[in-house]
């Protein structure tokens, strides 16, 4: 899962984007909003977090022009102002949740948990398809109760595979997604991690479609 | 343009330019009308005379008796003349004017050319002399007309010139003088500004007074005001060091413990915040505010509350299509936001919200919580009490709405729902009785 995080005070961003990769979010960061507009518009994220205070350009309008120009990737709004209309308006300018500062972290992942889910259309409170069971805190999965440590790789790309299951996912389009924007990207990395992924989930569940890339089905774990 | 007095000077000296240039006109007019006037009366004074003068000899020829004729009549090119039609010929003066005129009809005609191409008033008329019919005809030259008026026109022009002159700076003066108080009113700005006097204190003219009223109301507002947030910056200051002091000293013994005391002073410290800046945000009761788009508000605060819980909550709103609501959208939104949060926060899974108007707006939000005991409603009220820590949030949203329902002078009623359950929450404002 690909972030963009959006937000101009270096403390609070850098604190924020620490606690999102440990919970194995690839992050891009920005601090202005121009820059954002560029980044959200042009990078496929799977979740963008917004800070609506921001310099160059307002949070608002750089919201409304992301989804004025067509996109739909979930948008949580942090913001100090806890006014009820601006709440609203937030709402209304495309905003997929709202939380006021000063808030606490695991707040905001459990709200960016909930989003993501939400978005991929997934009715469960947890992480699961079919028999496999995400543990989004501890980074490990579980299999008819049988523990499964992944690493942080491995994490990442199951849990995309279970947020977009039967869905035919390329190996750009994976890299796009599990790693951020200044991370090195080799070029066979995906390969070597889903072999190790199908070591440990089973190899029928990641199917390899040549020439287009893999697809997971929970049916086949 | 942008100077009010250079603006009304130009606009009276364009309205007396026409004046006088009209004036000039018809005085020209009435100056040849007059000279014509003349003239007639003294053709027709003439006419009589000729007319006596004129006899029927024994062989019944027409003769005149010039000794009775006025001498102008007989000497050559005068310019005035005269010819007796009769029928057995015509008579014509000694001055001559031998070029017949036809196509004249009876009475008097102007500017008709003469035996030297020079204007000529004629008088033509008829008469009945002893059974005989005859018809006579009298001119005068009328070039003096024109130059009357030429002349007349050339003296009155650098008079009216003069006059417009003079009008024109006595009105620069007059607009001057009248705009004095403006300019007045101007330094007493400036020196407002600089410090140098505390309100507006000259006297104006009826048309100004209500501006210099206004301006030292709005002065005494501003004044007020700005001691209002100084007292209540003074008292959040007051209340923000208590709990920072203590945070210091708990983090200045480094024990494991004072972490939940730490929490708890942090939390002391946002509800102070929340509190006050509910209560800046508020623009206070103002006359003649209009909220533009009530339902549609409402109905997206509805959402947006739906999207923050997450769809769980089943908010069920009760409003009229058409509902006009007399007041500031903000505030009313923070009301009803900070009503239904609350609500939202303790409902099970309903919340039921009506908003009517009734000689004042009234608002009542109902959920299907817990509820409140009689004890607490009545501590809650009570301004300055907060409920225990296990329910934060519960107390804070209800002070909020205390404080916003406070600054409008309105009502705020607790009960327990008698529909779903949980607290009722009961909200008058803008009531005509005096408030709570």
């Amino acid at each position: 899962m690909r972030m963009l995080l959006v937000e101009d005070d270096l403390e609070l961003a850098t604190e924020l984007c620490r606690n999102l990769q440990q919970q194995n979010y690839a992050v891009d960061m920005v601090h202005d909003g121009e820059e954002a507009a560029f980044m959200g518009a042009t990078e496929p994220y799977d979740a963008i977090i917004l800070d609506l205070g921001l310099p160059n350009k307002n949070g608002l309008d750089v919201l409304r022009e992301w989804r004025a120009s067509g996109s739909s990737t979930p948008v949580i709004i942090l913001t100090a102002r806890g006014a009820w209309y601006e709440k609203v308006e937030g709402f209304r300018a495309g905003a997929d949740d709202y939380l006021s500062k000063p808030f606490h972290t695991e707040e905001l992942m459990i709200r960016l948990q909930t989003l993501l889910r939400r978005s991929s259309g997934l009715t469960h409170n947890t992480l699961q398809a079919g028999r496999l069971y995400l543990d989004e805190e501890g980074q490990f999965a579980t299999l008819d109760q049988t523990r499964l440590e992944l690493t942080a790789m491995e994490f990442r790309l199951l849990r995309y595979f279970i947020l977009h299951p039967g869905q035919i996912l390329s190996e750009p389009h994976l890299l796009e997604h599990v790693y951020d924007h200044a991370a090195e990207k080799e070029s066979n990395i995906i390969e070597v991690y889903i072999s190790r992924l199908r070591k440990k989930i089973g190899k029928k569940s990641i199917r390899t479609r040549r020439g287009q890339g893999y697809v997971f089905d929970p049916e086949a774990l | 343009m942008k100077s009010l007095s250079a603006r009304l000077s130009l606009s009276l000296a364009i309205t007396l330019l026409i004046y006088f240039a009209i004036q000039s006109i018809l005085a020209g007019l009435e100056v040849q009308l007059l000279s014509e006037r003349i003239v007639e009366s003294r053709l027709e004074h003439d006419m009589e005379e000729i007319v006596a003068a004129l006899y029927i000899r024994s062989d019944g020829r027409f003769q005149l008796n010039w000794q009775r004729i006025p001498h102008i009549y007989r000497r050559p090119m005068s310019g005035h003349y005269f010819i007796i039609y009769t029928a057995k010929g015509m008579i014509n003066s000694r001055s001559l004017w031998d070029v017949p005129i036809t196509g004249l009809s009876l009475g008097f005609h102007h500017d008709i050319s003469g035996p030297q191409k020079q204007p000529l008033s004629v008088h033509i008329q008829a008469f009945n002399f002893y059974g005989h019919q005859i018809r006579v005809h009298i001119a005068e030259e009328t070039s003096f007309i024109r130059q009357n008026i030429h002349t007349f026109r050339n003296q009155l022009l650098p008079i009216f010139l003069a006059m417009i002159l003079l009008l024109i700076g006595l009105q620069v003066w007059i607009i001057r003088s009248s705009l004095q108080p403006l300019v007045k009113l101007r330094g007493e700005i400036k020196r407002l500004e600089h410090g140098e006097i505390q309100n507006l204190v000259n006297e104006g003219p009826s048309e100004i007074q209500p501006v210099i009223d206004e301006v030292n109301q709005l002065l005494q507002l501003q004044k007020h005001r700005l001691q209002r947030s100084r007292h209540a910056l003074g008292n959040m200051a007051h209340a923000l060091k208590t709990p920072l002091t203590v945070m210091r000293q708990l983090l200045d013994q480094d024990v494991e413990e004072n972490k939940k005391r730490l929490r708890q002073q942090l939390s002391l410290i946002q509800e102070r915040i929340d509190r006050d800046l509910a209560h800046a945000r508020l623009a206070g009761q103002i006359h003649g505010g209009v909220w533009p788009n009530p339902v549609q508000d409402i109905e997206d605060l509805v959402s947006t509350l739906k999207m923050i819980y997450h769809e769980k909550m089943n908010i069920q709103l009760d409003i009229e299509k058409d509902i006009r609501i007399p007041a500031d959208r903000e505030d009313m939104m923070e009301i009803l936001g900070n009503l239904l949060d609350n609500a939202c926060k303790w409902a099970k899974s309903s919340v039921y919200c009506k908003v009517w108007c009734d000689q004042g707006l009234h608002m009542c939000v109902e959920d299907n919580g817990e509820g409140m005991s009689a004890e607490d409603m009545k501590n809650i009220l009570q301004r300055g009490v907060r409920l225990d820590e296990s329910v934060a949030g519960h107390g804070l949203g209800m002070s909020i709405i205390q404080e916003v329902v406070l600054a409008y002078a309105g009502k705020l009623k607790l009960s327990q729902s008698e529909n779903l359950g949980g607290l009722k929450v009961y909200v008058r404002l803008f009531s005509q009785d005096s408030p709570q």
